[in-house]
């Protein structure tokens, strides 16, 4: 996997990853909270 | 039950389930937007269920796990790349505008949504094909994934270890015929990888000349016209060095894994080596390790197996201590830090990966040594030189350090524990690397092919612990 297969950026994926799905969730809790799209 | 009962039950109850909730659910539908999108009132779990189970399909869980087990950790960036752009970025940019726009302008598929958002019929034909076409491609690799699944859960071939497809080319027609696509499609093989064995000339003569009641001469090559299957082979340097002593001996060892008493030389050779082990790596974190430590983890790890008689076995105990001596002697007078000791590693070659352990290597100024200890008699230095010449492992472990490190290690070296310690040294070169690549290769080759072959030399055979049940042994 060439250039991406170092221990930092392969820890940076995980943190991309850990970041989009806490991201996806705190915004579906808002967004449902406030009515989702009833608004 | 058996397996087969079980996996049957299932899925004919997954089917029996669906079948239920559509006839329970056919009465609800009053139009296409009730079948289709659930009249517009899906709640947010069944809508992230269902997102989650069409996003991720056997492409993730088959080909991402398999990605993974070839590539390593970096394959977490498909998964980031997935979870942020397909997940993420989809549902925050995308998801509510578009749930707008379709309510407003009443569609419910992405063409619909683009020809009444653009008023352009162009617009749903051209996102239609484009969806239909890559659709298939997708579909394709789905399609596979559970047929691998299928294959492993269910064992559809039925075949335990061996499976023939056989084809003729002679069928009595005039011109000869080409092996089945099905035979390749089966095997993954493209056409032009399946060998076709020629007849001899005599079986040829035979066909074609009067009726012969007697048979035709049968082929003497070996019946081996496919090979094995492309999946990435695992191979240590003891695997190789099985193989290639005596075929055989590795079908006993590492296919029918018989199970054999230890040998008293592994028992011995173990406990040294964990003592080795414990003295480099106290030394790389800079503990000082006494004989009484050492000889403390050479207790530990004796275990009483395989000895001739009581007297034998208290005879290699005191030789092994002795052994230690000399080590921790030689050791402290030698005074270099190991840089790793029992590192591991794997690297591939071509679909074989290769895996082992260095014992110990150390680096100075950029020159690496590969060292490793043997248990194993030689008398003088000049056998201990020839012995490391030899050594298909430390060949082995040149390739693997010139693949994890970029450059050739200067020295190989064998240290041999007899009980003095003599040191076999030995500076590898292109060829010590040909060698290696070359003895992987033929012991690859003959694996995959499943060729066993018992080899009766006599160094092979005499000494080969499944000396006892193999037919084939020599009778001398």
């Amino acid at each position: 996997m060439g250039p991406f297969n170092t221990p930092w950026l392969t820890f940076f994926a995980w943190v991309v990853i850990t970041a989009s799905v806490l991201t996806s969730i705190v915004w579906a809790i808002f967004f449902f909270k406030s009515g989702g799209d009833e608004r | 039950m058996s397996e087969k009962a079980i996996y049957s039950l299932v899925l004919v109850l997954y089917m029996g389930l669906l079948i239920i909730v559509g006839l329970l659910t056919s009465r609800k539908l009053r139009n296409v937007e009730d079948f289709y999108i659930g009249g517009r009132k899906v709640g947010p779990w069944v809508t992230a269920l269902s997102y989650v189970a069409a996003y991720f399909s056997s492409a993730v869980i088959i080909g991402g796990g398999g990605f993974g087990y070839k590539y390593g950790m970096a394959t977490l960036w498909i998964g980031a790349a997935n979870v942020l752009f397909g997940c993420t970025l989809a549902w925050i940019v995308l998801g509510r505008r578009l749930r707008e726009f379709t309510t407003r302008l009443k569609t419910m598929t992405v063409p619909g949504f683009l020809a009444e958002r653009f008023s352009a019929k162009e617009a749903r034909i051209l996102s239609a094909v484009a969806i239909a076409v890559f659709l298939v491609v997708y579909n394709v690799s789905i399609l596979k994934g559970m047929g691998h699944i299928f294959e492993v859960l269910m064992g559809m071939t039925c075949a335990k270890e061996d499976f023939y497809l056989r084809s003729a080319q002679d069928y009595g027609g005039k011109r000869p015929r080409e092996p089945s696509l099905f035979v390749s499609e089966a095997l993954d093989l493209s056409p032009a990888e399946i060998k076709v064995l020629k007849r001899s000339p005599l079986a040829t003569i035979t066909r074609h000349g009067k009726a012969n009641p007697s048979p035709a001469t049968p082929i003497e090559e070996e019946l081996v016209l496919l090979p094995r299957g492309k999946a990435v082979l695992e191979l240590s340097h003891q695997k190789i060095d099985d193989y290639l002593i005596c075929p055989m001996k590795y079908r006993y060892i590492h296919v029918l894994k018989v199970p054999i008493r230890r040998h008293h030389a592994v028992i011995y050779g173990y406990a040294i080596h964990q003592a080795i082990k414990l003295y480099n790596m106290n030394r790389i974190a800079g503990r000082k390790t006494t004989i009484a430590d050492l000889k403390e983890i050479f207790r530990k790890a004796w275990h009483t197996e395989g000895f001739l008689t009581r007297h034998h076995e208290e005879l290699r105990f005191q030789e092994g201590l002795k052994a230690l001596e000399y080590f921790h002697a030689h050791a402290s007078e030698d005074g270099v830090i190991p840089t790793y000791v029992e590192r591991h590693f794997s690297f591939n070659e071509s679909s074989i990966r290769i895996v082992g352990i260095f014992g110990r290597i150390d680096v100075i100024d950029g020159d690496g040594t590969i060292i490793d200890y043997k248990t194993s008699a030689v008398t003088d230095e000049k056998q201990a030189i020839k012995r490391t010449k030899e050594s298909r492992q430390l060949a082995i472990y040149a390739l693997a350090y010139e693949r994890l490190f970029g450059n050739t290690p200067v020295r190989l070296e064998l240290r041999f524990l007899t009980p003095q310690v003599i040191i076999g040294r030995y500076e590898p070169s292109e060829k010590t690397i040909q060698k290696a690549l070359s003895d992987i290769e033929s012991a690859a080759t003959g694996i995959r092919a499943g060729r066993f072959p018992a080899d009766l030399t006599y160094l092979a055979c005499t000494y080969c612990p499944y000396r006892s049940i193999c037919p084939a042994k020599r009778s001398d």
